[in-house]
């Protein structure tokens, strides 16, 4: 099947980015990170939030576009506890933190984000013989219904059907978990596939 | 008399419902999505949608019909006539609509929400529904209920006060 081969090819392609990501998190944090295998997931739109988890759970994102010879974009997500803890981790200032996380502490997690987009989309350029750069990053800590729907409504203008790869990250010791999603363009998937096609030959 | 329990209908991202007295309609976490409720106070009839695009005309695909405010508000609108509510009696309120991130440049792609909330206004005003109540932009994400016994919309945050409108 010619589809199953370009989704083969596009998870490949994922897992070798996201790989990249965690060894940049694993620098940050002094410790090792591990990831899952990307999971593929193709649903109508209003069924996503449900997938990852439901609306309401309170989470820290950091979303990027994804520019360049293949467009998309780019969540990092974090529980809103691990994201506290991250910004605790990164500005050293262990002060407790309740409610949205300060200016400077937001400021820090965008800039680990930054990192980490950056580390997967160069593993993705290196490897496809692309240019490949993420935007600058923005922030939201809410609710994930609330933070989520900027990106479907984006997605819907275009389709019914959201395309998503989840990877999750998380330290060796389990204190830090999140997850790296991208969600492709329409045409990610194909450039993608001839790109490793015409490397063959 | 014993007061009956409030029958709660919940709705998802792109639906819309309608209700009579002694229901409540939520949806959860609207961020750039905006919740719209009708209301007609003498027949304590109403409905909401959770709406995620203004106009229908201005998109490649279809899809269900809650998404855009265009086609929602009207079908929200027949609907409640069909149940034999007069039009004229109808008033709205709005929530949500936020502009959920932050970052060095916020440009104009980012604030789907504002957009909403104006082309709502806008076939609010065409339809001659009174726009009575709104709770809507900033950067929080919002939870509504609609009380279709009062009329009252209460809207929760995680992030802000609970406000009634």
């Amino acid at each position: 099947m010619k589809e199953d081969i370009k989704t083969d090819a596009l998870l490949e392609v994922l897992n070798i980015g996201a790989g990249q990501s965690a060894t940049a998190l694993s620098e940050i944090l002094r410790q090792k990170v591990l990831i899952n295998v990307p999971d593929l997931k193709f649903l109508p739109i209003d069924k996503v939030t449900e997938s990852l988890g439901g609306a309401e759970q309170k989470i820290v994102g950091i979303y990027f576009q994804i520019n360049g010879d293949i467009t998309g974009k780019m969540l990092l997500l974090f529980d809103q506890k691990t994201g506290h803890m991250l910004a605790e981790i990164l500005t050293g200032d262990k002060t407790k933190r309740e409610g949205k996380l300060s200016d400077i502490d937001m400021s820090a997690m965008m800039e680990m984000a930054n990192i980490i987009a950056n580390s997967c989309l160069n593993g993705l350029a290196g490897l496809l013989d692309m240019r490949l750069m993420p935007s600058i990053p923005y922030y939201a800590e809410d609710e994930l219904g609330a933070v989520i729907d900027f990106l479907l409504i984006e997605m819907a203008i275009v389709s019914e059907l959201a395309m998503l790869v989840n990877t999750e990250m998380s330290t060796e010791k389990g204190n830090i978990k999140g997850s790296l999603l991208v969600f492709p363009d329409d045409t990610f998937m194909n450039k993608i596939f001839e790109r490793l096609e015409l490397q063959k030959t | 008399m014993t007061e009956t329990k409030s029958q709660r209908i919940s709705i998802n991202i792109a639906e819309f419902a309608i209700a009579k007295h002694s229901e409540i309609i939520e949806t959860q976490s609207l961020g750039s999505c905006v919740g719209v409720a009708l209301y007609d106070r003498t027949t304590k009839m109403g409905g909401l949608a959770h709406i995620m695009l203004p106009d229908s005309k201005k998109v490649m695909v279809g899809g269900k019909p809650g998404k855009y405010a265009d086609v929602a508000i009207k079908l929200m609108v027949d609907k409640l006539q069909e149940a034999g509510v007069n039009k004229m009696n109808l008033t709205a309120k709005i929530a949500g609509g936020a502009c959920m991130f932050s970052g060095a440049g916020i440009s104009d792609f980012m604030n789907i929400g504002l957009r909403n909330v104006n082309a709502i206004k806008q076939i609010l005003s065409e339809m001659k529904i009174p726009l009575v109540a709104e709770d809507c932009g900033a950067n929080h994400g919002r939870t509504v209920e609609f009380n279709l016994d009062s009329g009252k919309m209460t809207v929760k945050s995680s992030m802000a006060s609970t406000k009634e409108i």
